[in-house]
């Protein structure tokens, strides 16, 4: 089992992974699930060890992948998002060199090599250099690195981006075949991929988990995965229209001489972070009327106004998300 | 530690960076071995390690060559996300590294253990064999002192460029320091001496073999090998 406990992870200040918690089981496929900079590809980094968090802990069948490293990721075969292929190698030498690498024994290697090469179809380019395979080979090259040795627990994260639709149709069923005796991790933004190939869901929306239950529980008779997507990870999707909504207020301002716009408004998922400790006031706010000569009062032109906003979202991140007002447009005098 | 040993070697030697920094080594010293062995004056030494001593600069001041892609590369192309996943520890990896240069490094070394052979089948001068072979085994040791510094710097940055030029930098200032040892004294002048890795193998010359020398060296790899280590294991944490 994968025990993932209270798993945080900051970048400077910008926290990219809030208190993640959840344990994985053999015998099911785990979808991970979430939008752009959500803090998948940070979490299961940190699952594989190759990021270590600013908190938290995660325990591969009771081993602390950090304390215990070398007995935990033997559990633990790992396909990042980019697959770390050496392009100078053919798949047969990477692979021979990932074998060694998990220790398996000389006896049995090329026994293991083989095995992994037939089932994700790479046995006909064993010889080529990875350099001139194409970009669905080189994915399958990476996909038989994290299976090769048989690892208990299943880490792959959008394994089928780049493959063709037979490719894709042939890697979900080898994910499927994986399953009795393994546990598999899988991201995707493919929810029908999710959907067909996954048990269980853990979706996960600006650095924390939003769902994680049995797919059929979360989707429930009436509704479809993408549905719930929308609904629970949907929050960091609205910050656009937020943004959009900021500026209508702006333009608005301007047209009516306000002085001040409160900008505590997050204008894209990229910027959540910024103004997540202000999180219940989102929304940008008009502030009510100030006398001119207030002591923001200064000229400025409709131009400054408008340029100002994306400039006040951006002084909003590195000021704190204190949701202070920000001066925009100046205009008092116009 | 084997698996990365493995790679690492068959990868290096594939590639154009070692083949040729073999070739110059080769070619460095072997002038400084016609100049200093084979002087057509008839006033040639029969001490191969004078060549390897005059060579050392010149001939190591193409380690970058070798040391520049160990990490660069494997951080550029994102290939040390697979390292941290494996089960082997950030020593092992490093290691690994470190012996597979160390291993191309050793091939010209190798090589110039035949010299004194050379000297003598070619020439009437009776051989120090002892001085030559302790000669020929601190050059090597000279090198995989700068192969452990070339390494490290490959770990601080994503260019191989800037690695490879940093390394050049940090391998002249240290030549620079150890010429400048013998006008420096007191406190400075101690500094000065301790770091001086080219100045150092001067004490070979002496006639006798120096064993200081050859723990100067390696305490300065496994210093090296160490701060690698750090900084490798860094980055997981960055």
């Amino acid at each position: 089992m994968i025990e993932v406990k209270n798993l945080c992870k900051n970048y400077g200040a910008i926290p990219a992974v809030r208190d993640v918690s959840f344990t994985v089981e053999k015998g099911k496929i785990y979808g991970f699930l979430g939008p752009n900079g959500a803090g998948k590809s940070t979490t299961m980094n940190m699952i594989t060890g190759c990021l270590a968090p600013t908190s938290g802990q995660v325990l591969v069948d009771g081993c602390d992948i950090y304390d215990e490293a070398v007995e935990a990721k033997k559990r633990i075969g790992y396909l990042p998002e980019l697959p770390p292929l050496y392009t100078d190698m053919t798949p047969l030498e990477y692979l021979e060199f990932v074998g060694r690498a998990k220790k398996i024994g000389r006896d049995e290697l090329y026994e293991k090599i083989e095995e992994v090469m037939k089932k994700t179809g790479i046995l006909d380019v064993a010889d080529r250099l990875i350099r001139n395979l194409s970009k669905g080979f080189r994915q399958r090259v990476g996909i038989a690195q994290a299976i090769l040795g048989d690892p208990e627990y299943i880490i792959l994260d959008e394994p089928t981006v780049g493959l063709d639709p037979l490719q894709i149709i042939e890697v979900r069923e080898l994910i499927v075949s994986l399953k009795e005796d393994h546990a598999v991790i899988l991201s995707s933004h493919i929810l029908q991929e999710i959907s067909a190939v996954c048990d269980y869901v853990i979706m996960i929306s600006r650095g924390k988990v939003v769902a994680s239950d049995d797919i059929d529980s979360l989707v429930g008779e009436d509704d479809t995965l993408e549905n719930v997507f929308i609904n629970l990870a949907g929050e960091s999707l609205d910050a656009g229209a937020a943004y959009a909504a900021q500026k209508e207020l702006e333009r608005e301002a301007r047209g009516r001489g306000r002085k001040k716009i409160k900008v505590d408004s997050d204008k894209g998922a990229a910027y959540y972070t910024e103004v997540y400790a202000d999180e219940d006031n989102e929304s940008p706010v008009l502030l009510e009327d100030e006398e001119d000569g207030g002591s923001d009062g200064a000229d400025s032109t409709a131009d400054e106004a408008d340029t100002g906003a994306g400039a006040d979202a951006d002084a909003g991140k590195a000021g704190g998300a204190d949701g202070e007002a920000q001066d925009t447009g100046k205009g008092g005098d116009k | 530690m084997g698996a990365v040993y493995r790679k690492e070697f068959r990868s290096s030697m594939r590639g154009v960076a070692a083949p040729l920094f073999i070739a110059i080594v080769f070619g460095v010293v072997n002038v400084f071995f016609w100049l200093n062995n084979f002087r057509s004056d008839g006033y040639g030494s029969a001490h191969v390690e004078y060549a390897l001593i005059s060579a050392v600069f010149w001939s190591l001041l193409f380690v970058p060559l070798l040391t520049m892609r160990l990490f660069s590369e494997e951080r550029h192309n994102k290939t040390d996300q697979l390292l941290y996943s494996l089960p082997i520890t950030g020593t092992q990896v490093v290691l690994g590294k470190y012996f597979a240069a160390c291993t191309v490094f050793a091939i010209p070394c190798a090589a110039f253990c035949f010299y004194p052979l050379l000297l003598e089948v070619l020439t009437d001068a009776e051989i120090p064999y002892l001085m030559c072979y302790v000669g020929i085994g601190t050059y090597f040791l000279a090198g995989c002192a700068v192969i452990a510094i070339g390494m490290f710097m490959s770990t601080l940055f994503e260019s191989q460029i800037i690695s490879a030029l940093t390394s050049l930098a940090v391998i002249i200032g240290l030549y620079i320091l150890g010429n400048v040892t013998s006008s420096l004294t007191g406190f400075w002048g101690g500094v000065a001496g301790a770091v001086s890795i080219f100045g150092r193998i001067y004490d070979i010359g002496y006639g006798y073999p120096d064993w200081t020398c050859a723990l100067y060296y390696l305490s300065a790899a496994a210093l090296f090998v160490f701060f690698t280590v750090q900084s490798f294991e860094r980055r997981r944490w960055s």
